[in-house]
């Protein structure tokens, strides 16, 4: 064999061996984000956009969707400034989805006004309540509107119950979690507020 | 002669004045900063460190602004629930702090009377505690502190 081929050949080899370990790392990095099994699925809701969106229609983007509602702005702030840390075209690939819980106050008008403040590509998904109940049960995302009502040292736990109580109230409780779906519509894991924004970069680029 | 106890005089008096605030105030507040929100929000969240350094506990028991009506609130996490509760007081403790922070304590302009303060601009607020203090802050609006 001539010394050439060798050297061609060995460099093949090497370049292969490359291959596999950065595969076999790249693994290692998506296995910290498991397919999450018996939770999400498909929806259609009215949209910040004045459309019906669906989830299957961001098939080729990884996801962020969360439940909550205009008067807490903390989850948005933090999305947000995570996502102004990737690149034009990480963001490309990226869609946030913010799921009103606060049927009564939050219109697609209003969601849109307040989402274009902190990124316009972001869509706001409000609806009837029982669409938006059904949404809440396929991603296990509790919430309840809380009566308005002081509480002092010792947190009392609220009485959500009566219809009177309901309407009184303009604060919710609602799941914390930040749904992280991958370009398969499926669940990978969940981002808090508390989750460091690099993090959440990392493995929102683990999924692209 | 005369013009040196003139002089003295005048530095008695002026550390006296300077001096006065730090023997009256028990509590201080430092940091204020509010969240910038859209055109379109309906309520303006506010968030300050508050030092007690007297020998007593103080609580900050109200709050007020030009902007709307404040109320004292705490954000809680309860098995991946996140809640925003109003409460009654902000216990500050003896020789302490409490930092009023997203995803904790703070203060939340409800109501809002005058449009919503545009980034870069200062919304004017006034704490009043329960030692009858009061301390009137001109609050930063930003949208990360």
């Amino acid at each position: 064999m001539p010394n050439n081929t060798r050297f061609i050949l060995g460099k093949g080899i090497s370049a292969a061996i490359l291959c596999l370990t950065m595969i076999f790392f790249s693994n290692v990095a998506m296995a910290q984000m498991p397919v999450l099994k018996g939770i999400g699925g498909d929806f259609t809701l009215n949209s910040s956009r004045g459309v019906e969106v669906s989830l299957s229609d961001y098939q080729d983007k990884v996801v962020m969707l969360f439940f909550g509602y205009t008067n807490c702005p903390t989850t948005i702030a933090h999305i947000s400034q995570m996502v102004k840390r990737l690149t034009p075209e990480q963001r490309e690939r990226v869609q946030v989805l913010f799921i009103s819980i606060d049927t009564d106050y939050d219109t697609p008008e209003h969601l849109n006004k307040y989402l274009s403040y902190f990124d316009p590509s972001f869509i706001g998904l409000v609806d009837e309540k029982e669409k938006i109940d059904h949404v809440a049960k396929l991603y296990h995302a509790e919430y309840s509107k809380l009566a308005n009502e002081k509480v002092t040292t010792e947190f009392k736990k609220l009485s959500v119950g009566s219809e009177e109580q309901e309407q009184e109230g303009y604060l919710y409780s609602h799941s914390a979690k930040i749904f992280v779906i991958d370009t398969k519509s499926r669940v990978r894991g969940f981002f808090y507020v508390g989750t460091p924004i690099d993090d959440m970069k990392d493995q929102v680029i683990s999924l692209l | 002669m005369k013009m040196s106890r003139l002089m003295s005089g005048l530095l008695l008096g002026a550390s006296l004045i300077f001096a006065t605030p730090a023997f009256a105030a028990d509590v201080t507040a430092e940091g204020a900063w509010s969240r910038a929100m859209p055109p379109s929000a309906r309520v303006l969240p506010v968030y300050v460190t508050l030092r007690n350094s007297s020998a007593e506990d103080v609580s900050l028991v109200s709050v007020s602004s030009t902007y709307g009506q404040a109320e004292l609130h705490e954000t809680v996490m309860e098995n991946d629930m996140m809640k925003m509760l109003a409460i009654n007081a902000i216990v500050v403790g003896s020789n302490k702090q409490v930092q009023l922070a997203p995803m904790s304590l703070h203060v939340m302009i409800t109501n809002l009377a005058l449009d919503v303060p545009s980034k870069g601009s200062t919304l004017p607020i006034t704490l009043t505690f329960d030692n009858g203090e009061t301390i009137s802050l001109d609050v930063k609006v930003t949208s990360q502190p």
